[in-house]
């Protein structure tokens, strides 16, 4: 049988060889690992429990530990303070902010896919379509008939003005 | 940073992108909020760009740390769910359509969750314009667009984000839960509703056969024999 995954030690290895050892109550912020852990029964006698991510680097990972440490641990500021801890956490760069996103989602870690996924919502709010293409570097790639039809929808959905102006 | 943001846009070949904002200004001009956080990409000097600017910024270098330059990050195929949860978090009009405006795979994201969108948004007043529109209250934003296409058309009432239109075809007069946006028609041809209701207004939060069923109910057998053909009262 395998002990109850609070008690447990985990080790997680990156694709590029990098081991991170994360409390087992830390790690239970990661339904992946959660899983994992229920169906594994081999390592029970030392209580270790090693688990490699095949398409995260240890640059990615390192971040991922350091927001599962902060989040699991109880005893740290909540609300506001983690708040703000969180804003400081995810003012990354676009590209690292892409590969936390595929962390988290690999490994189902809910409050981080929610930490991006707000900040990716965040870049853009206000912005244009193209600007949006622009910033993520995405290739336009309608067909003729879904361009019709986008520029059906075009001619109004940013029109929107202040009231004001028609008082 | 505008020159890093051409350096990168070079390097993907879609240089011609950044002169849309200025073509295309015109098109775009009653969108002040849009327009002026362009311009001020365009002219501030780095020194005085917002939190947010600085952001962009930081993305723009095109050129990874650590050795792996030139992997590109493909947002365009981020995995489903995470792509959901942006989503989720666009909570005006005009970011849910530039949303789904940006590549298939995106649209196709959206194209899901279309339904559902429109269904949260509240309702959508209809200003009594000359050239028809709308005034949104959770934007507090008045939207321009022609909604009364066909002759004689009526908006009968509202149903968080959807239109129930009154419409004329073939002589016959029918009701219609409407995109507001597209002005296509989400579900048409509702029964036929008794002489007493001319108009409806449904106000919680209903699935479209949910509303499907409330109307129906206004058909019981009890209202039948007063059930008249709509074009006679209207």
């Amino acid at each position: 049988m395998a002990s109850p995954s609070h008690t447990r030690t985990v080790t997680l290895k990156s694709c590029d060889d990098v081991e991170f050892v994360l409390d087992g109550s830390v790690a239970t912020l990661s339904q992946t690992l959660v899983s994992a852990m229920a169906e594994d029964s081999s390592s029970s006698d030392d209580g270790t429990f090693t688990w490699c991510v095949s398409n995260i680097t240890g640059e990615v990972l390192a971040k991922v530990v350091e927001f599962c440490n902060k989040h699991a641990d109880i005893s740290s500021s909540r609300g506001e303070d983690l708040k703000e801890w969180d804003k400081a956490f995810i003012s990354v760069e676009l590209d690292l902010l892409y590969d936390l996103i595929l962390a988290a989602d690999n490994l189902n870690i809910e409050s981080l896919l929610d930490l991006t996924a707000q900040r990716v919502a965040d870049e853009i709010k206000g912005k244009m379509p193209h600007e949006i293409r622009m910033l993520f570097n995405i290739e336009k790639d309608f067909t003729d008939e879904e361009e019709r039809e986008i520029r059906r929808e075009h001619a109004w959905a940013y029109g929107g003005e202040s009231l004001k102006s028609f008082l | 940073m505008f020159k890093k943001l051409l350096k990168k846009s070079v390097h993907r070949g879609v240089t011609s992108e950044l002169r849309q904002p200025l073509l295309h200004r015109k098109d775009y001009e009653p969108f002040q909020d849009r327009e002026g956080c362009e311009i001020s990409e365009e002219t501030a000097p780095v020194a005085h760009l917002s939190p947010t600017d600085v952001k962009v910024g930081n993305v723009s270098g095109g050129v990874l740390q650590d050795g792996s330059e030139g992997e590109l990050r493909d947002w365009c195929n981020l995995p489903d769910g995470p792509l959901l949860s942006i989503l989720e978090r666009l909570t005006s009009l005009g970011d849910f359509f530039a949303f789904s405006h940006v590549c298939r795979e995106w649209r196709s994201v959206s194209e899901v969750r279309k339904m559902e969108y429109m269904a949260t948004q509240p309702p959508l007043v209809c200003a009594n314009l000359s050239y028809g529109g709308f005034y949104s209250w959770k934007e507090e934003r008045l939207y321009k667009k022609e909604v009364l296409k066909v002759k004689g058309e009526k908006i009968a009432g509202f149903s968080h984000g959807f239109l129930i239109s009154l419409r004329f075809k073939h002589g016959e007069a029918y009701f219609a839960l409407v995109n507001p946006v597209t002005g296509v028609e989400v579900m048409a041809r509702f029964p036929v509703l008794p002489k007493c209701v001319s108009a409806l207004i449904v106000t919680q939060r209903k699935t479209k056969t949910k509303i499907q069923q409330a109307l129906r109910s206004f058909n019981k057998p009890q209202f039948s024999k007063r059930i008249i053909k709509l074009r006679n009262i209207l």
